[in-house]
C-alpha cells in the first residue's frame, strides 16, 4: 500500500470547514439580497397592477364614452328624425341602477331590429360591467374583476333643450377597487359624455323626467 | 537559488463565490428583464390606447375643419363640387341617382403632423333627392395603426321649402290682372328662389355628365326658346321644368312630349305666352304660367297629380333656420356603417 501523497498547501483546495462557512456566509449574503429585493419586487408588482388598472379603466371609459356618444343614431337620419313623427330609435334610451340602455341603428337602414338593442349593466356582486348586445340579454364582459373591479356605477341624466330638440349628457361616475381582492379603498371617477344624436322634444322624452 | 511556481490551475477555492456571483447576477438578469417585459407591455398599450384616443380627437377635428372648407356661398358651390371626381364617392352609392362627391386629404400641418397621407374629409349629396343634405366623413388613420371614422348629416341651405301643395285640377295661374308679377310661382314654389332651381339643374346636369341627359334627373332650368321634345319624368320620379325669362323672352317654348310633374314657363306676366297654346302633349301633375288665364286648348292637357311637386319639395325640420348649415340630428355615427 503506497502512502498518500503529500500535497502542497496551494493544491491541496478547501476543508470541510471552509466551505461549510463559505456556503454559510453565501446563504446570509443571498438572503439579505432578497430580502433587500422583495420589498421593491411588491412595490413594482402593486405599480404594475394599478398601471394595468388605470390603462383598463382608460379603456373602459373610452369604450363607454363612443357607444353613449352615438346612442339612438339612425341610418338616413334627414329623413327618418323630425320633429313631426318618431322614429324607431329615438327616445329609446332607459336608465335604471344597474343599467343603462338605447338602440341604435347598426346596419344603417333607418328601420329597428332585434339586434339593435345596445348599452350597458353592472353586475354588483362580481364586480363586473357587461356590453348588452342584441335585444334578447345577451352580454360581454367589459372588465376582469379580478384586475379591475368595479364596485360602482351611477349614470346621472341632464337634459337641455335645444330649438325643436332635446340634447343629453349622461354624468357617468365609476368606482373601483384599488385592491380587487379588498373592498377598501375605492377609486372613484367621473366623465361627462354627450349624446349626440339629438331627439324630438315632442313627445318630450320620458328619460328626461317632466319638462320643467 | 532560484525558487519554482507550481503552474497548476487556481485551485477551486473560489468556486462557492463564483457560483453565488452566478446566481445573483441570473436573478439580477430575470428580474430587470421581467421588469422590463411589463414595462414594454403596458407601455405599447398605453400607446395604443393614447394613438386610438389622438385618432378619435383628431377625426372630430378633421370633421369640423372639413365643414369649414365648404363654401357656403350658393355661388362658389357648383366651381367647389367640380373640382371632385366621381372616384371621390363612397362605395355603394346608389348609381340611378345624381351625386356630387369631394374628398379632401386632412391637412398635414394641421393639428398633428402625424395626420395626413391616409387621413381624409369627405363629402357627398344626392342631388336627384336631397341636395339640401350633406353628408360628410373624416376619417384618421395614424402611423401607429389607430383608426378612427366619423360621420355626420348637415342640413345645408339649398332650396327652400315648397309652397303649396299641387291642386287637384294641375293648372296653377296667376293674378296678373289684378298687378301681381310672379304671383304662380310663389305660390308653388314657396320659399325657393329662381336661382337655387337654376343651380340646381345646373349640378345635375355636370352630374350626368350630358347637358339634357335624363338619367337621374328631375330638375331643368331651360333658357333655350326652342320648343320642348324630350319625354321627362314618371308617376315614380316625377320632374320639374322651368322655361326662364330668357327662353319666354320672344315666345315661350311648347311643350310637346309628355311630361309627369311640373312645368312653369317663367314670363313676364303673359308676356310671351301669345295666341298659340302652350302644350301640345300630356302633363300629369301641374302646370304653372303667371296669367289671369289659360288657352283653353291648353286645359285638356293637364291632369293633377298629388306627386307632381316630388322633385322639388325637399324634407326640412319644422321650425330650422335654412340660412346656415346644421347638424343632422341622429345622423352622428362612429365607426364604419
Amino acid at each position: 500500500m503506497s502512502p498518500r501523497p503529500r500535497l502542497s498547501r496551494a493544491t491541496r483546495g478547501h476543508s470541510l470547514v471552509n466551505l461549510l462557512l463559505g456556503l454559510a456566509l453565501s446563504g446570509l449574503v443571498l438572503g439579505a439580497v432578497l430580502a433587500w429585493l422583495t420589498g421593491p419586487w411588491r412595490e413594482r408588482s402593486l405599480l404594475h397592477m394599478h398601471s394595468r388598472q388605470q390603462q383598463d379603466l382608460r379603456w373602459l371609459l373610452q369604450r363607454i364614452t363612443q357607444d353613449l356618444r352615438m346612442a339612438e343614431q339612425v341610418g338616413h337620419a334627414w329623413q327618418r328624425r323630425s320633429t313631426a313623427q318618431a322614429d324607431g330609435f329615438a327616445n329609446t334610451l332607459r336608465l335604471a341602477a344597474q343599467q343603462v340602455q338605447w338602440k341604435s341603428d347598426l346596419n344603417a337602414d333607418g328601420l329597428a331590429d332585434d339586434n339593435e338593442c345596445a348599452g350597458f349593466e353592472w353586475d354588483a356582486q362580481r364586480g363586473e360591467l357587461e356590453r348588452i348586445r342584441g335585444c334578447r340579454g345577451s352580454t360581454e364582459p367589459l372588465n376582469d374583476p379580478t384586475v379591475l373591479f368595479v364596485s360602482n356605477v351611477q349614470w346621472r341624466l341632464e337634459c337641455r333643450v335645444r330649438g325643436p330638440w332635446v340634447q343629453r349628457r349622461i354624468h357617468l361616475t365609476l368606482g373601483l377597487r384599488v385592491d380587487p381582492a379588498q373592498a377598501e379603498p375605492i377609486w372613484t371617477l367621473q366623465r361627462q359624455v354627450v349624446l349626440r344624436n339629438d331627439v324630438p322634444t315632442t313627445p318630450w322624452p320620458s328619460v328626461c323626467g317632466v319638462r320643467s | 537559488m532560484s525558487r519554482t511556481r507550481h503552474r497548476w490551475p487556481e485551485p477551486a477555492r473560489g468556486a462557492v463565490g463564483l457560483a453565488m456571483c452566478l446566481l445573483l447576477l441570473s436573478l439580477g438578469l430575470a428580474s430587470a428583464v421581467l421588469g422590463w417585459r411589463h414595462v414594454l407591455n403596458d407601455l405599447h398599450s398605453a400607446q395604443a390606447l393614447a394613438e386610438q384616443h389622438r385618432a378619435r380627437l383628431e377625426a372630430q377635428w378633421l370633421l369640423a375643419w372639413g365643414m369649414a372648407q365648404w363654401p357656403q356661398d350658393p355661388a362658389a358651390q357648383q366651381a367647389w363640387w367640380d373640382q371632385g371626381q366621381s372616384s371621390d364617392c363612397p362605395l355603394g352609392l346608389d348609381r340611378t341617382r345624381l351625386w356630387q362627391c369631394r374628398r379632401l386629404p386632412a391637412p398635414a400641418d394641421g393639428a398633428d403632423a402625424a395626420l395626413g397621407g391616409p387621413s381624409y374629409w369627405r363629402a357627398w349629396r344626392d342631388l336627384s333627392r336631397a341636395p339640401h343634405v350633406l353628408q360628410t366623413e373624416a376619417v384618421v388613420a395614424r402611423s401607429g395603426g389607430a383608426r378612427s371614422q366619423l360621420q355626420q348629416q348637415w342640413w345645408v341651405p339649398s332650396m327652400g321649402r315648397a309652397g303649396s301643395a299641387p291642386p287637384a285640377q294641375g293648372w296653377v295661374t296667376g293674378a296678373c290682372d289684378q298687378g301681381q308679377a310672379g304671383l304662380a310661382w310663389r305660390q308653388v314654389m314657396g320659399q325657393i328662389q329662381p336661382s337655387q332651381v337654376q343651380a340646381l339643374s345646373q349640378a345635375q346636369a355636370v352630374a350626368s355628365g350630358q347637358l339634357l341627359g335624363t338619367r337621374g334627373r328631375n330638375v331643368y332650368w331651360v333658357d333655350a326658346a326652342q320648343d320642348w321634345r324630350t319625354p321627362l319624368g314618371s308617376t315614380a320620379e316625377p320632374v320639374l321644368l322651368v322655361f326662364s325669362e330668357a327662353a319666354c323672352a320672344s315666345r315661350c317654348p311648347r311643350l310637346l312630349a309628355p311630361l309627369v310633374g311640373t312645368v312653369i314657363w317663367r314670363h313676364a306676366c303673359g308676356q310671351g305666352l301669345g295666341d298659340t297654346p302652350l302644350l301640345q302633349a300630356p302633363v300629369l301633375g301641374q302646370a304653372v304660367i303667371d296669367a289671369s288665364q289659360v288657352h283653353e286648348a291648353d286645359r285638356v292637357w293637364v291632369m293633377g297629380h298629388a306627386s307632381a311637386d316630388q322633385a322639388y319639395r325637399l324634407v326640412w325640420p319644422e321650425g330650422m333656420d335654412l340660412a346656415l348649415p346644421l347638424p343632422v340630428a341622429g345622423s352622428w355615427r362612429e365607426g364604419a356603417p
